[in-house]
């Protein structure tokens, strides 16, 4: 693009063009701290006496709303998708706290069961992890480049970076 | 509770890095991250100077060329004025190991850009003991202007102590420690902007398994019995070494020698002289005018492998004229 065309350019042309010219905050949220919190809230949950699956859903569900959506992949995608269940829920009325019998619902045309989609969190909160390792937020894996000494034959398939890789 | 997952095996193969097979695991961290990065830093026309330090013979300059090869990868098929070349050739030639700065030099000026250059043995060159010398003035200024050639370059050196001030704090980019046959570690080297204090980061691990292991097994070229005729590289690299070796070698021979020379004390000399007067050759060393000729004495004594001074040949013709007054005169 000509530096005639600049001026009349639009915002985001422009961005494009130049995208370091982008808003720094140089004070940031401690967000390894804040995610550090929401993992210890789930531990918390999980080895709570009083178990309660609510409380863990709570736990697991505030820490996935913590991810932006940038992080997220596919495979993260996919691994939720796995972690769906549907868990009946009993919907038998109650009189005086003891459930109806099952002739009183037929004969009323009652529901004895009812289906919810849910999660299975446990299965969650390990996605988020592998999400996390993913990213390389959780371990540093040591750097090693191996090169066996021996020409392709031109059967390997061609190793191809990635652009972030290599801009070190 | 859900049930717990079995561990994924990590996915681990062998692929095609610029004509290379190297072996790619991206759950365990295994890619040609230096490699990569120095592609990335030619390509971009950053200056890029690489140390290889470590033990005497564990292999530093084997490790430094085998990167180079590595880096500059492997030709095409390709035809020109009717010559057909074959794929598969290395792109980095014997041409671009130098031992001496001439070599230096003259490569450095030859070469396209972007192309890497090996220099075996620096510290004849670099080091800091001939830091006052011109040549090694001129091999610094080099150093900090090549980036404009845009020429990675490989030290191996067997400490970066051994190099000069101004290179090895300075003009340095990459360390690689070799602790191990083929295994090397590789660390940034970053000069602080407010003092004299180098930064080093360490980055990965490389290992590089001998070159060409599937054409010959043996691990080193030293002793061979085929390393004449033999196309390998490192062994095209081992007798390029060794008419060099023997050079230095003789030269070695040579300062010793004067070395020798200038230890002997002036009485030892005038008796070499004297003894040699005494022979039926001894006008050789009468001038015209019957004294002591100093230049057909330094040339006797140089004859003899003992090279002295002109200030001293002329205090020995002293001592001599003046103890022996008898054997000169017309």
């Amino acid at each position: 693009m000509s530096s005639e065309n600049l001026i009349g350019a639009d915002v985001e042309e422009l961005i494009g063009m130049f995208p370091e010219a982008k808003l720094t905050m140089r004070d940031r949220l401690p967000i390894s701290l804040i995610l550090t919190s929401a993992i210890l809230t789930i531990q918390k949950s999980i080895l709570n006496i009083d178990y309660s699956e609510e409380e863990l859903r709570e736990a697991v569900m505030g820490f996935v709303a913590m991810l932006p959506d940038e992080l997220k992949d596919d495979e993260f995608n996919n691994e939720l998708d796995a972690a769906k269940l549907r868990r009946p829920v009993n919907t038998r009325p109650e009189f005086c706290g003891v459930a109806a019998s099952d002739e009183y619902c037929q004969r009323n045309s009652i529901d004895t069961v009812r289906y919810v989609d849910t999660f299975d969190y446990f299965k969650v909160f390990h996605a988020c992890f592998n999400l996390l390792h993913r990213r390389h937020m959780l371990m540093k894996s040591e750097e090693k480049e191996i090169a066996t000494g021996v020409k392709a034959r031109g059967e390997e398939p061609a190793y191809e970076p990635d652009t972030e890789e290599c801009e070190t | 509770m859900s049930q717990i997952q079995k561990s994924a095996k990590p996915k681990i193969q062998i692929m095609n890095f610029n004509g290379w097979q190297t072996v790619i695991s991206k759950s365990l961290g295994i890619r040609p991250f230096f490699s990569q990065m120095i592609r990335y830093r030619v390509a971009n026309k950053l200056c890029t100077n690489i140390v290889i330090t470590g033990e005497p013979g564990i292999g530093k300059s084997y490790m430094a060329i085998d990167i180079a090869r590595t880096i500059e990868g492997l030709t095409n098929k390709v035809v020109t004025d009717g010559k057909e070349y074959p794929a598969g050739l290395d792109k980095f030639t014997v041409d671009q190991i130098v031992f001496r700065h001439s070599q230096y030099m003259e490569i450095i000026i030859k070469l396209k850009m972007g192309r890497g250059i090996v220099f075996d043995e620096p510290s004849y060159s670099l080091g800091k003991r001939d830091w006052f010398n011109e040549v090694q003035k001129v091999l610094v200024h080099t150093l900090e202007s090549q980036r404009f050639l845009v020429h990675p370059l490989y030290l191996p050196i067997i400490n970066m102590a051994l190099l000069d001030k101004t290179i090895r704090q300075y003009l340095i980019q990459f360390q690689i420690h070799v602790v191990g046959r083929g295994h090397g570690i590789v660390y940034r080297l970053k000069p602080s902007q407010s003092s004299e204090k180098v930064y080093r980061y360490q980055m990965g691990h490389l290992y590089f398994r001998m070159f060409d292991n599937n054409r010959c097994k043996k691990d080193t070229c030293l002793g061979c019995k085929h390393l004449d005729p033999c196309p390998i590289f490192r062994a095209q690299y081992e007798r390029k070494k060794r008419v060099i070796q023997m050079e230095r070698y003789e030269q070695a021979k040579e300062q010793a020698s004067q070395k020798e020379s200038l230890d002997l004390t002036d009485q030892q000399i005038e008796t070499i002289i004297l003894d040699a007067m005494q022979t039926p050759n001894a006008m050789e060393f009468k001038t015209e005018k019957g004294m002591l000729d100093v230049t057909a004495l330094r040339l006797y004594l140089r004859d003899q492998g003992m090279s002295i001074s002109s200030w001293k040949a002329y205090g020995i013709k002293r001592n001599i004229e003046k103890l022996h007054p008898g054997l000169f005169g017309q």
